[in-house]
This record gives C-alpha cells, structure tokens and sequence, in this order.
C-alpha cells in the first residue's frame, strides 16, 4: 500500500520543498503559502486537499511561476524539476518570463483550470488553441498540428472530433470544454500535470466522467498529477497520495489508504468526520471541526490548527510543530506525534 | 464513520471564537469603511480639496474676487500680470508683498502698448480690506473682499482682456457659472435617469426594450453638433438666466443616459440577489424592497458615475461658449473667457487670457481623480 | 399521493406544478418557446419531516423552492399548504396582498452566503426585517428576539450592531438561518444551504439545521445537488430530472433500492471518499443533459438511459406507487422488471 510513496530519488519527478509565497496587500501580508513540501512521484496522482485560503491553489500556481506579481512574491523555497534523462532543474531559479521557464510550461508541466470558460480564449478555435501550443513546442506544419489536434479531441472523448475541432468554447456544453481544456494541456505529452479543482464547476455525473477520462489519460501518458481540491470524494477516487494542507502549510502527507483509513494529524481526522458518508444514516450528528478558519492576516504562533484542536496542549500554542517523517515515507506535522 | 453523538451545543459555545476577542461593540458601517477607503486615495483626496477649494470661489466669488470684473480699466488695456513682491526695486525687504502698479507706453513700430512697472506706485495686499461695493448673491450689499489693494490701486493678478477688465476677477466669477452648470445638470441628468433607468430596470418589458432603443439612438448621436443644433435654437432674446438654464437642460439631455444604464443594469442583477429575494420571502412591499434594499445597494455607484460626468457637462458649456453658442457676454463663464482667447494673434501677445484653461483643465482633472476614487471605494468587498 | 385535505400531517401539497419561463425574440420580444424549468411536479411534505430535492444544475430544484415561496407565479399547478390555524390555502391563486399571511409561515435560507444579506443593513436589522414588514411586535420586542435567535443559532449577541462583511460564511448563514426563524415559520426552504461553505463549517451548519428541527419541529425542503448531504438530512428525498420528479422516496429506501435509472446513476457517480469504493465505467452516464427549453419526448430521460426501449421515447411515465408499497413513487415504465444496483455503502472509522 505503502509504495506510493515514492522513497527513491529515481521515483521522484517534482519536490517542493521551504515553500513560501506571501501577497503583500494594502490590509497586510498574507501567508498564504508558508514553508510547503511535497513530494510528487513520478507517475502517480498526488491530492492536495484542504479548504479555502489553506494554500493548495497557490501552492500550485507557485510550481508553474504564475503567481501574480505583485501582490504575490515567492520568498523561499526550490522546486527541484527532474526530468528523465537531464539535469535536475529548480524551476525556482528560472526567470517566469524567460525562454526556459516558458518552454518548461506548456511541454513539461501543464494546468487545467476549475472553470473553462475562462481559461479557454473565447476567440480562437479550441482547434487553433491546440495547434498554437503544439507548433511552439513541436516542429510541425499545421495540417499536420491540426491531424494531431484532432486526435487528442479523439483522446478526451470528444465526439467528431473533425468538426468539434473547429468550434468555438462557448459553442461546447461545460464537460466537452472541460475535455478540450484537457486536451490542450495534455498536447504536448507533459509530464506533470496540475489540476487544480478540475471538477468542482461540473455537476456530479459530468464530473464522474471527466474523472474517468483523467484516470485513463493518466494510465496511457504515465503523467504525474498534482490533483487540488477540496472534495474528498474526488481523492478518494482519484489520488495515490495525498497532501492535507491546513493554513499554507502541509499537515500530513501520506497514501491515500493510510491516510483515510488510519488519519493522523487532529485537522484530517475533523476534516474525515465532517463529512457525510453515504450509507451511515441514522448518524443524527456530524462532527464538525470546531471553530473556524483563522484570519488569513493573522500570523499564528505555534501551530494554526491549536486553536480549533482537540488535542491541543501548552506546547502547541507556543511552538511551531515539526515535520515528523516515518520510514515508509508518511508524514505529519503535530506534536502528538513528536 | 463514527456515530457521533456529541450535541452540538458544545460546538456551538465555540463558533464565536473568531471574533470574540475583538470588544468592539458596533462596527462600520458601509459609508464609514467606503470614506477610510476613499482617504487612501491620496490623488482623490487631493482632488476633493481642491474641488471644496473652487466651489468655495464660486460660492463666494464676490468676496473672493480682489476687483470688480465688470468695471474696465481703460488706461490698461491688455495688461500682463503684476507680480507680487516682497523685495522692491532698491533691494529692501518688506513682509507684507505688494505690486507696482502699471504704466504704459505706445510702441511706435507695433502700435501696441508696453506696460512697465511704475515704481513710484506701489500697492500693498491685504488681507480683508474694503473694495469695491457688490452685492453678494445679488442680495447683500458689502464691499469687504478677502484681499486686495488699497482704494484707487489696482490689482491684475492675471492681467487684463482687450476691455481691460481684470482677468483673475473675471475668472473667480466665471467659476460660478461654469462649476454650477455642471452640478446642476447632472442632478437634472440624475432625476431623469434614476425614474427612467429605475422603470427600464424594475418593469422591464416592452417599456424597457423602448427605453433602451431611445437612449442607444441618443447615444449615437455626436455631442457637440447636437448640442450646436440645440443651442442654436434658444430664442437670442432670451435673457442671460434663461440661456443659463436652457444650456443645462441642454446638456444634461444627454447626460442622463449614462445614470439611466448604471441604474437599470444594477435593478438587474440586484433584482435577483438573494437578499433581495429574501425580502420578498418575507413579505417587504415593492416600496419598502426598492427603497431599502436596492437603493442603497447601487447608490454608491450612481454617486461615482455622477462624479465622473460632472466634468463631461463642464466641458460642454466651455466648449458652446468657447464657439459662441452657449453663455455670452456680458454673462462670464470660463467659456465665455476662452472665447476671447481665440485669436491666434491675442494668445501670442496676451498668453494671460488663456490662464481660465487652467482652471478648466484643473476642475475636470480633480473631478476624474476624485471619481475614481470613489470608484474604488464603492466596492463594499475589496477587502 | 396523500392528498392534504385528507391527511392532517401534510402540510403542503404541489399538485402538477409547472414553472415556464418565455423566451423572447427579437424587437418586438416575440415568444419563441418556452424553458421549462418546472414541468409537471407532485410532491407532498409531512409536517416536521425533511424532504430532500436532489438533481443537478438546470433539473429545477431551485425553480420549485422559489415557486413555493411564491417569489415566482406559477405557470400552471396547484400548492396546497395548511396554515397553523388549519386552513388549506391554494398559494398559486393568491396575490401579493393574499400571500402576506402565509410568507410568515414560509421561509427561506438561501445558498450563497455573501448575496444573501444585503451588506447595507447590521445583523439586527437583517434577522429583524420579517418582523418588522409583517408589523410584529415593537422595537424592544424585535430586539429581544433578534438576541434570542442569535443565541439559537450559536453566535453572540454583541454582534447584533454588526455588518455582515464582518462575518466568515459559515457564520453569515448563520444569520440567514436566524432571519429565517424569527417569525416562527413552519416550513422552510433550504436551497444549497450549505453548498458555499467550507467542509468543517458545513457540517456545523447542517447540526444546526437538524437540532433546531429537532427543538422546534420544523419542516424542511432542502434543496441540494450533494447526494451525501441529502442522505444525511433529508427523511424523504425526491430525485428531479429536466422539471420532473423521477422518484420520491423514504431516504433508506431510495438510496438502498433505488427504482429509477436515474436516480442509480446519479448515485453511482458519486466520487466516494473511501478509497475502497471506485466509480463504475459501466454506470457512467454518456453526454449531458438535455435543454430544457426543448426536452426529449417520451421519458426525458431516454436519451442517457441505458435501460431505454422503444416505449420510453413514444410515452411519458408517470410518477406512481411502485406495487408494494404507498412509500416510493417513481416515473418508470420499466421500474417493476428492472433490478438496479443501490448507492454503495462508505465506511471510514476516524477514531476520536
């Protein structure tokens, strides 16, 4: 079960590690980000789940370097790249705007978006927006780019994907655009994948099939995904690994078996126990985590879940807990484990 | 999934931890966090103080103006600007500043006067003296002026016109014209534009597809042409109040558009806001929904997009006097004054009279600032 | 169904409920059609149950809160509704003077927590509106309410000076949920209460949602696209599709024997937080669902149907007692010969 995890070097595509991205704002500096690292092996699909404002989306933002700036700067931290067969990279120290960094997007790393209308151009063709990205990274002619084009709308499940490749975004109902999204970051076979809340805007039988369709487009690229969300049900389904990030920081880190069936870290379990569960009913009460998220302009002393933690003692409330990190490659910030 | 029985009074007792170490009884409310967010506008704020500033002068435009700016100075025509001194032509020092006055000789070859300080006439400022008599607001009679010279001396700060009245005067004045014209139409535009904007949006329908067609037909329409037209057609009998009020109607014909959009769009998506509907669940009238809820909820709007077409009327009452179409003579406005500037000739020789542009390029700038401003201080959730 | 004026514990009767909306053309705004997003609903609540109405976006769930709550005027359709003192009132036939009696005994808690109180007002005024346009009480009285509604909803009374951009969202439903009961009503319409909220403010607001139906015996229509959520809080649950209610159900026994192949796919796509439990590609509903300005004929649901026959695109069915039982109604033509798999069971157990 374990072995999602990745314990060699070998198996390691992309490590974050001493993440900070803050936004200064005219109200304070937000933390939003705040000493992240995780692990993404190569192959797997690596959740990041937590709730709103706890980091996950600008964590991700932060590995493709499109953190707005200003108000958002990235403070600390590297984010080593390891490609197969070259140097390692830290995509940290590349320019966001430079030659390298752009090629590195869109061929090695991709992002899809939670609402494709807004990150398709409305202007071009999905056609055209496949075969732009293809010609900038490949050496292709456009009957050729187009033919290819074709074939990935082919790949995602599009139907006639002749025609459908010459339509525009807003002529595609919420699922097909969310597939012509997928298709456009999967164009040039990248390696590691960012989805960040892929499914939230869909309802729930669209979303079972663009889950689907991302596990077996996973299976057939081998690529790895960083898979953002706050529905546990989505990593439940979807996830090898998983990553709990509660107020810019990583709070546990581990398989998604252990960490569902054997949760850790007090914010997991509140996090697992809050949730209704289909088939339990007779359940009068949930149990809600208690309390609510702190005010992302606080900077919180000790760990930022005590205040809402059943568990907490003196220490916590003082001391910043510790990464504590197991042999199999499972981790959890809190002092009950120290 | 654990059984959980836990009552969730216990959890509740833990909600308010949030907020609960703050003591603060009452809050701000939206007005209050609107004006702290307007005060770190530094250019708004800056633009508000000089806007109070020239209304001030307007206001009080017979108190604040140094000389009569009817009266003509005949032995100095086209005079520049005096400047005010502290040093006088010996090299002595004096705290109180004072002008020289003016005098004048013919050149021969141009034909044209060439004023020079007269060193043996010298005027001092003060603060609060007695000038000339006027009638404030054309009621009270006074004759005390902010400041001036003693009687008999005469004060031009920005010259003087081919008339020789005094042209700093003259545009103290003009500002009341000028900065009146656009505050009173666009309450005009306002009036007209909140009950039209307000049925378009509320009633919607036929009367709003009708509505919507005659302001776009309005809207295409060029400004200036149709304002020409318009003003062309004002009676010339009509005496200077008249044309005073007929220029406003004028402009805000137009102006009022723009508010009837803002309103009708924000009835449109605040309609079916659910607070909005929450009212109606709870059975509020039509009145107290309109009054109450979706009033105040566009009303910040209204007020920036008022600010940002305040200067659009001002420009426009300058641009028909400036063509001799809008306000004339003997009324001052800061059009009219332009207009005494077209000669190319006259701004080479007498760049003074183009000082009331300055004032124009002020007004309209503060305004924009100010408006912006307040445009961003409006949204109640930027925080 | 159980008809209201027979059964003393229904409280509210939707008899063939239809909600069209006109589409308009051109200049002179010629009808072209018709979206119908309510087209031919029966339901009948129980007093102090909880119906669920699940189905996801564009089904008509929202449409048909609204038109019980009578901020839309219905198409066609009846909505019976007893009143506390026992008078059964048709709510379609009245006007807004008419519905001013029944508005107090109908509420509505809304989904988004930040549209839903209007920014202008403090916590006071807001939770205080109901009473004061119904003209209840004076201004002392109002208060006193306001701070014991405050303290039934978990939060302190010193906010009640407060605007509500000072509130998280969990804490600004709260107060939705406080302006909703201060005039005692009997039903409410929850729609997408807790859809906006974080996962650990949710189930906050859901025990709230339960204890004080559980206190005070109200009755609820909660309105959601969250299957678990329904299951979690609804006694009954009605299963919508394109304006039609294609199933209505005891909640046991809709999600353990489910009769509708909607209502089965639905639950089956279900991403389940228990690893253990993985979607089934062969349950997997193909393309979207269809306009409805312009529904399939037959079963609406034909064309995603993967039990379809001929019958199902020529007729429509309608929504009846399957044979044992006066419990589960479904609209089916196949519903007695068909077996169809129940939503699966999750099971995570997170000690304490």
């Amino acid at each position: 079960m374990v072995d999602s995890v990745a314990k060699n070097r070998e198996d390691i595509l992309l490590e974050v590690k001493g993440l900070k991205t803050y936004f200064h704002t005219e109200y304070g500096v937000v933390r939003a980000v705040n000493g992240v690292d995780i692990t993404f092996p190569r192959g797997k699909v690596v959740g990041v789940v937590g709730e709103s404002g706890c980091g996950k989306s600008v964590t991700a933002l932060s590995i493709m370097q499109l953190v707005s700036q200003p108000p958002g700067k990235i403070e600390a931290g590297t984010i080593m790249y390891y490609p197969e067969d070259e140097a390692p990279i830290d995509i940290l120290s590349l320019n966001p705007k430079e030659r390298k960094m752009r090629e590195l997007r869109g061929k090695e790393l991709a992002m899809i978006f939670q609402e494709p209308m807004t990150s398709l151009n409305p202007i071009y063709t999905v056609g055209d927006q496949i075969i732009e990205k293809v010609q900038v990274h490949f050496p292709m002619d456009r009957n050729e780019a187009k033919e290819y084009a074709i074939d990935m709308l082919n790949k995602v499940g599009i139907p006639d994907p002749a025609q459908r490749v010459d339509e525009y975004p807003h002529q595609m109902s919420g699922g097909m655009r969310q597939r012509a999204m997928i298709a456009i970051a999967l164009a040039c076979d990248p390696r590691f994948l960012i989805a960040d809340e892929p499914t939230t805007a869909l309802d729930v039988t669209v979303q079972a099939q663009i889950l689907i369709l991302m596990q077996d487009l996973q299976q057939e690229f081998g690529t790895s995904i960083m898979l953002v969300t706050h529905d546990l049900g989505v990593v439940g389904e979807m996830a090898d690994v998983v990553a709990v990030m509660y107020m810019g920081k990583v709070v546990e880190y581990a398989d998604v078996q252990t960490l569902f069936y054997e949760p850790r870290h007090p914010y997991t379990r509140g996090l697992l126990r809050s949730i209704p569960l289909i088939g339990q009913s007779g359940a009068r009460w949930l149990s809600p985590i208690e309390g609510m998220l702190p005010d992302p302009y606080d900077q919180i002393i000790g760990c930022s879940f005590a205040a809402r933690c059943p568990h907490r003692t003196e220490q916590c409330q003082h001391e910043t807990p510790p990464w504590l990190e197991s042999e199999d490659g499972r981790g959890v910030r809190c002092w009950l484990y120290a | 999934m654990a059984l959980n029985d836990t009552s969730p009074e216990q959890q509740k007792l833990q909600v308010d931890a949030g907020i609960e170490n703050e003591t603060t009884e009452r809050s701000l409310s939206h007005w209050q966090l609107m004006w702290r967010r307007f005060l770190k506008h530094r250019l708004a704020v800056f633009g508000l103080i000089v806007i109070i500033g020239l209304y001030m002068l307007a206001i009080f435009c017979e108190f604040f103006a140094p000389m009569d700016p009817y009266v003509r100075y005949s032995q100095f025509v086209n005079a520049p600007p005096q400047r005010i001194r502290f040093v006088d032509h010996e090299g002595n020092f004096s705290i109180r500043p004072f002008v020289y006055g003016h005098k004048s000789t013919l050149d021969m070859q141009s034909f044209r006067r060439v004023y020079e300080p007269d060193y043996s006439k010298r005027y001092d400022l003060r603060l609060f003296t007695k000038g000339s008599k006027y009638k404030l607001w054309g009621f009270f009679p006074g004759s005390l002026r902010f400041f001036g010279v003693e009687e008999g001396g005469h004060l031009f700060l920005f010259g003087t016109d081919n008339l020789g009245r005094d042209v700093f005067s003259r545009i103290i004045y003009g500002s009341r014209i000028s900065l009146s014209i656009g505050l009173i139409g666009v309450f005009i535009s306002l009036a007209i534009g909140m009950l039209l904007g307000g049925i378009s949006g509320l009633r919607g329908g036929l009367i709003d597809e009708l509505l919507q067609r005659v302001i776009e037909l309005l809207r295409s329409v060029p400004d200036i042409p149709l304002w020409m037209g318009l003003s062309a057609a004002l009676p010339p009998h009509w005496s200077p109040i008249r044309v005073y009020f007929g220029i406003t109607v004028i402009l805000s014909l137009l102006g009022w558009t723009h508010v009837a959009r803002v309103v009708r769009s924000r009835f449109l998506s605040l309609r079916n806001e659910e607070f909005v509907l929450a009212a109606y669940a709870a059975g509020a009238s039509e009145w107290r929904i309109i009054t109450k809820h979706l009033i105040p909820s566009f009303i910040s709007y209204v007020i920036v997009s008022v600010t940002l077409s305040i200067p659009g009327m001002i420009l426009g009452e300058t641009a028909l006097s400036f063509l001799g179409i809008g306000l004339r003579p003997p009324v001052i406005s800061w059009g009219v004054l332009l207009e005494q500037a077209q000669n190319i000739a006259a701004v080479n020789t007498y760049p003074w009279l183009l000082t009331p542009a300055i004032f124009v390029i002020l007004t309209v700038l503060s305004l924009n600032f100010v408006g912006d401003g307040l445009r961003d201080a409006a949204d109640p959730y930027s925080k | 169904m159980p008809d209201i004026r027979t059964n003393p514990d229904v409280i509210l009767d939707v008899k063939d409920l239809k909600m069209h909306f006109p589409i308009y053309e051109g200049l002179l705004r010629k009808i072209k059609g018709h979206v119908r997003a309510v087209d031919g609903v029966d339901l009948f609540v129980r007093k102090g149950e909880t119906l669920g109405v699940v189905g996801e976006s564009g089904c008509g769930k929202t449409t048909l809160g609204r038109c019980i709550l009578r901020l839309l005027q219905p198409t066609a359709g009846q909505i019976l509704f007893r009143s506390v003192d026992g008078e059964i009132a048709n709510l379609t036939e009245l006007d807004h003077k008419g519905m001013k009696k029944y508005r107090q005994e109908i509420q509505v808690i809304f989904q988004d927590p930040f549209s839903s109180l209007n920014s202008r007002m403090t916590v006071e005024e807001i939770i205080a509106e109901p009473l004061f346009v119904n003209d209840i009480g004076n201004r002392q009285s109002r208060q006193d309410r306001v701070a014991e509604l405050l303290d039934a909803v978990g939060l302190s009374r010193r906010y009640m000076h407060r605007y509500p951009h000072e509130f998280s969202g969990g804490q600004r439903q709260r107060i939705g949920i406080a302006r909703a009961l201060s005039v005692h009503p009997e039903l409410i319409i929850c729609d997408e209460p807790v859809s906006a909220l974080d996962v650990s403010i949710q189930a906050q607001v859901i025990n709230l949602l339960s204890e004080l139906q559980q206190e005070e015996g109200y009755t609820y229509i909660f309105v959601a696209h969250d299957l678990s959520v329904i299951e979690h809080i609804s006694h009954r649950v009605a299963v919508m599709y394109l304006g039609q209610i294609v199933e209505l159900s005891e909640t046991d026994e809709l999600y353990g024997n489910p009769k509708h192949p909607y209502t089965e796919a639905l639950m089956a796509a279900i991403p389940s937080p228990d690893p253990a439990i993985k979607l089934d590609r062969s349950m997997l509903l193909s393309g979207n669902v269809p306009s409805p300005a312009n529904p399939p004929p037959g079963c609406r649901f034909h064309t995603r149907c993967r039990y379809a026959q001929e019958k199902c695109k020529q007729s429509e069915p309608r929504l009846v007692p399957i044979a044992d039982g006066e419990a589960h109604y479904v609209a089916c033509h196949r519903a007695e010969e068909l077996t169809l798999r129940p939503a699966p069971k999750q099971a995570l157990d997170v000690a304490q």
